[in-house]
């Protein structure tokens, strides 16, 4: 037995029964404690527990608000009482429902279009409508089984009204010791001599040698303890960075507010492109505008447009400042100046060089309980000699397997990469292939050097999504990852 | 990107190929489309953003024929057929809308379902590629219904016609107004500010460009003969576009037969028909796809794509398909090549690493940071970076800034309209809808927020805020978090008395670091917990880690 269990036994011996807040008082244990020691007793056979049944009223909104302000057809009466009311005025759904009970009680008639307040009315006017102390008497917290026989009748017009409700519920009366029971106290008061819980002087004394520990329950349920900890996506966010570190990438960061120049012109998305669209892109109001390089990089992208796209690029567009809609212009950045590097020889690093962002982005869209407006994406890039769509496959295949993801590649298209590769993650969870994110080896458009002095392999992926499908935390989509309630946060589970 | 619903019967008398459902599946998806759902009667293909040639059941079903090597005319021609039209061009079309080229399809064979493929086909093209008609845009009519064989196309006042669908006769400025396509289209004109372009024949207005056809000219089942046009702003995309159609006309059974556009002095014949080359060393496309194959392997791979191809010395040279419009240099015929090879045989090759991974040291200092909060029993949250003026600032009783927050123009969503410049009303907000857990509730939030700088440069900054609510939160414990969070971080601070409206006058704290104000600490004021519903006391506090030099 616990020692909460014998304690409260002990107790029912002396009483024989008693009241849980007699208990409490007795044993100085929590209701919980109680509650859970009783229990304990009852499946062991040592009490028997008694219950009472209840009544309970429960007010629903409308209920609680009239409560407040009074049922409509008393504050439409009032009205009436002081001056004419035409029924045509009436339009608030309360004078409705107000004119509704009037009529149906016969506190008023009309005339001519006009609300007249009957004899029974003028009474009615006097004094309080029994409903409404009734309502108001539940709201002020008046003992429900006593309210219950007093207003029959009013109780059931409320009900029938989507007032009010009724339960009944079974609440613990007392428990009452059985014969086994006082036998087990018996047993426990002989083994008094027993140590229950050890002290600082008990240790320091060793006056524990000699005497015996009591046994405890090790089977006994507990509640858990909840423990504080890193959000679930921070945790795989890391999972995602150590697999891009060990496989000798090096991290690099961008802006979160950018120009349009970096998050599409850069990236030989054409300045008319729907991706580019007033709805999918929040584009800023302040700062409207940002600077951009316009002699280097800024000129050649120019004429990589209008060569290929052949209209007039307008440098203007490009200076709008947006929130990225993709963590690529990260990338885009750091290869136009890594290749810059390379091609004057003013790099330290050896080829191939591996670089990866993780951040968020933006999407400008309606967003509701499944749907976000911004989360996360990781995006890597490898600068090299004559990397391969071999390679690509390669290094998406062994991140994903280090993430417990197996992984298959499909022809797609994205203006910045050709040939570009949609890869999907197979879910073990939905039993699914899941789109990840795209890839392929970067036009020489947007880097600026022909593929055959340097190649480009890139690619992004979201992030939320290896969360989703890795591990089986109940989450289906990745908008419930950001709930941020405590009782969510308690119940994720480790990564 | 767009989905297409193609009837059945149609597509399989267009492929003429004998394929089960699962076969057709898994060709589809190996050109790079994809079956989103396929019924007895109904297939409903996810396609390509690039290729406005895969579009519609025609060209469809002509790239799996080439796919399955069941095709191998590669090129189409108009036979050195003459044109019998001409479409005179006025310079006054120059500045609204300048481009127009024509043909004429004879003998085309519609009913119910292919005429509505080909409406529903022109649509998607003209709304995607066409850039929902301000690039391109294009105008089918039955030829027999036009009265002349030369067109004019011109700058009009605002004249009446009957328009597509219509019975009465309506003004051009009243169709933009009232019309749906007029709605829809009327900014691509600017709404006819300057004169609205149409297309006339010698009785009258064939089509107000590029908005809406007349009544008069209305293709239906039973029309065999079509007068097409397509208008727009880019005389290279015009060219390229009638050239595909004219091709799509030629698989329907048609003959596509050329018209002239007349730029007073200049000539030009549409369709032109355009091929042209590229070739590329067969080395370039090892090297692209990590994979070997021979000559007769890369043209044969090139046939399954469409393209007719020869090798000459060590180059393949690959002629372009008249019908191809996303065709930029040879980087796209590489990605050709490689979907023809098959992604799934691409046998990965690993990558060497010279260089040493590594992490920013901001990813370090964060982890090291969550880490000592989450030892101080605070959970992480992540929240929105975006948000409101009434969460940001009304419910924390703090008073807007003039030009501090990084606001957004085009917000689709109420809620959003500005970026968070700090961490506690997010948190607050977590709390708020933590009221029915059990105490403590101790959380902590590490990530950015933003502001606009006098520069007008955006600041990211990231920061750090952490919130306690229980019966017994005050501003001491609060500070003894803070004070070992700076003491692991090895930073001198002091403590100012400050004021602050989110919190109890006289039980906030301002942080200092060298005199720079790096944040601040207090008990929340219990009107900012009415705001959010938070029955329990709160302490909190935040600082922002770049000014805190600790990166």
């Amino acid at each position: 037995m616990h020692n909460y269990e014998v304690k409260v036994l002990r107790l029912l011996v002396r009483t024989n029964s008693t009241s849980l807040a007699g208990l409490e008082k007795h044993t100085e244990l929590s209701r919980d404690q109680v509650l859970w020691a009783l229990h304990g007793l009852e499946d062991k056979g040592f009490v028997k527990l008694h219950y009472k049944e209840e009544r309970r009223i429960i007010l629903t909104a409308e209920g609680k608000r009239y409560a407040g302000d009074g049922l409509p057809e008393s504050r439409l009466l009032q009205r009436i009482g002081k001056s004419e009311v035409k029924t045509a005025s009436l339009s608030s759904s309360d004078d409705k429902i107000g004119l509704q009970w009037l009529m149906r009680k016969r506190l008023a008639h009309v005339d001519n279009g006009a609300l007249k307040i009957t004899s029974a009315g003028e009474a009615a006017l006097k004094k309080e409508f029994p409903e409404e102390r009734l309502l108001r008497a539940i709201e002020a917290g008046g003992d429900h089984n006593k309210l219950a026989s007093e207003y029959i009748e009013e109780l059931d017009t409320l009900k029938r009204r989507g007032l009010l409700d009724i339960e009944n519920v079974n609440e613990f009366e007392k428990a009452e010791i059985t014969q086994s029971g006082k036998e087990a106290a018996r047993h426990s008061e002989k083994s008094k001599d027993e140590i229950g819980s050890i002290d600082r002087e008990m240790i320091a004394k060793v006056s524990w040698k000699g005497k015996k520990f009591a046994e405890y329950d090790v089977s006994a349920r507990v509640e858990r303890e909840f423990a504080a900890k890193r959000h679930v996506l921070k945790q795989t966010i890391d999972r995602i960075k150590d697999v891009y570190m060990s496989m000798g990438f090096k991290e690099i960061s961008g802006p979160t507010i950018d120009s349009a120049f970096w998050v599409f012109d850069s990236l030989f998305v054409p300045q008319d492109h729907p991706a580019r669209d007033k709805q999918d892109t929040f584009f800023l109001e302040n700062p409207k505008d940002l600077e951009i390089d316009e002699k280097s990089y800024a000129k050649r992208i120019k004429e990589e447009h209008e060569r290929s796209w052949k209209y007039e690029w307008d440098i203007d567009k490009a200076r709008q400042s947006v929130l990225r809609t993709h963590t690529t212009s990260v990338s885009a950045r750091f290869v136009q100046e890594a290749v810059a590097k390379i091609v004057a020889e003013e790099s330290e690093e050896v080829l191939p060089l591996k670089a990866f962002s993780l951040g968020r982005l933006f999407r400008n869209e309606n967003i509701d309980y499944r749907h976000l407006a911004d989360f996360y994406q990781h995006d890597g890039v490898i600068i090299g000699k004559d990397l391969t769509m071999a390679n690509l496959f390669d290094t998406l295949i062994k991140i994903y397997a280090r993430l417990g993801i197996k992984i298959k590649f499909k022809p797609s298209y994205f203006p910045f990469v050709e040939p570009a590769a949609e890869f999907y993650g197979y879910s073990d969870v939905t039993d699914e292939w899941v789109e990840l994110g795209g890839s392929g080896i970067m036009r020489s458009e947007v880097t600026g050097i022909s593929r055959s002095k340097i190649s480009v392999l890139a690619w992004g992926a979201g992030v939320e999504r290896v969360l989703l499908m890795s591990k089986d935390n109940g989450i289906r989509s990745i908008a419930e990852l950001y709930n941020n309630g405590i009782g969510f946060a308690r119940n994720m589970r480790s990564v | 990107m767009p989905v297409v619903k193609i009837n059945k019967n149609y597509f399989n008398s267009l492929l003429k190929l004998k394929m089960s459902d699962e076969q057709l599946k898994d060709q589809i998806s190996k050109l790079g489309l994809e079956i989103e759902s396929m019924t007895k009667d109904e297939i409903e293909i996810e396609l390509s953003a690039s290729r406005p040639d895969l579009l519609d059941p025609v060209g469809i079903a002509r790239a799996l024929r080439y796919f399955m090597h069941k095709s191998n005319k590669f090129h189409y021609e108009l036979d050195g057929k003459k044109p019998e039209m001409a479409i005179n061009v006025s310079n006054s079309v120059k500045n609204v809308r300048p481009f127009i080229a024509g043909m004429v399809v004879k003998g085309v064979k519609l009913d119910d379902t292919s005429l509505q493929q080909l409406m529903s086909f022109t649509d998607k093209f003209c709304d995607t590629f066409g850039r929902k008609r301000k690039k391109i845009a294009v105008g089918m009519h039955n030829l027999s219904s036009i009265e002349s064989m030369d067109l004019s196309y011109t700058l009009a006042k605002d004249e009446r016609f009957v328009a597509l669908d219509s019975k009465e006769q309506e003004g051009f400025s009243s169709i933009l107004k009232t019309n749906k396509k007029g709605i829809d289209y009327g900014s691509t004109i600017d709404n006819g500010r300057a004169g609205y372009p149409v297309l006339k024949d010698s009785k009258g207005v064939l089509a107000l460009i590029p908005i809406i056809n007349s009544e008069r000219t209305k293709v239906t089942e039973s029309t065999k003969n079509l007068f097409v046009d397509v208008t727009g702003n880019s005389e290279y995309a015009i060219g390229k576009s009638i050239d595909m159609l004219a091709a799509m006309f030629i698989d329907m059974g048609a003959a596509v037969y050329p018209v002239v556009t007349v730029y007073g002095s200049s000539k030009k014949i549409y369709p032109m028909m355009d091929s042209g080359y590229i070739s590329i060393a067969l080395e370039d496309i090892w090297k692209s796809l990590g994979v070997k194959f021979d000559y007769r392997a890369a043209i044969s791979l090139a046939n399954k794509m469409g393209y007719e191809a020869a090798s000459v010395g060590k180059r393949i040279r690959f002629s372009l398909p008249e019908y191809r419009i996303d065709i930029i240099n040879e980087q796209d015929i590489i990605e050709d090549i490689a979907i023809a090879y098959g992604y799934d045989y691409i046998q990965p090759i690993g990558l060497p690493s010279y260089n040493a991974g590594s992490l920013e040291s901001t990813t370090l200092k964060n982890r090291n940071l969550e880490g000592i909060m989450a030892g101080m029993g605070f959970t992480q949250v992540m929240n929105s970076y975006l948000t409101n003026p009434a969460a940001n600032y009304e419910k924390m009783e703090t008073d807007r800034v003039k030009d501090e927050a990084v606001t957004i123009a085009n917000s689709v969503n109420s809620s959003i309209s500005m970026l968070r410049t700090w961490l506690l009303p997010s948190l607050m907000g977590n709390l708020s809808k933590s009221q029915h857990e059990k105490m403590p509730h101790r959380l902590f939030e590490l990530d950015m927020a933003f502001s606009v700088n006098a520069g007008k440069r955006a600041s990211e900054e990231y920061r750090i805020a952490a919130v306690v609510s229980d019966p017994k939160a005050n501003l001491n414990d609060m500070k003894a978090v803070l004070e070992e969070l700076m003491y692991l971080n090895r930073v001198k601070y002091t403590v100012a008395k400050s004021s602050h409206s989110s919190f109890i006058e006289g039980r906030c704290g301002e942080i200092k670091v060298d005199g720079r104000s790096v944040g601040f600490f207090g008990e929340i004021h219990p009107k900012v917990l009415n705001n959010f519903s938070i029955d329990e006391p709160v302490s909190a506090f935040e600082i922002n880690l770049q000014e805190l030099g600790i990166y």
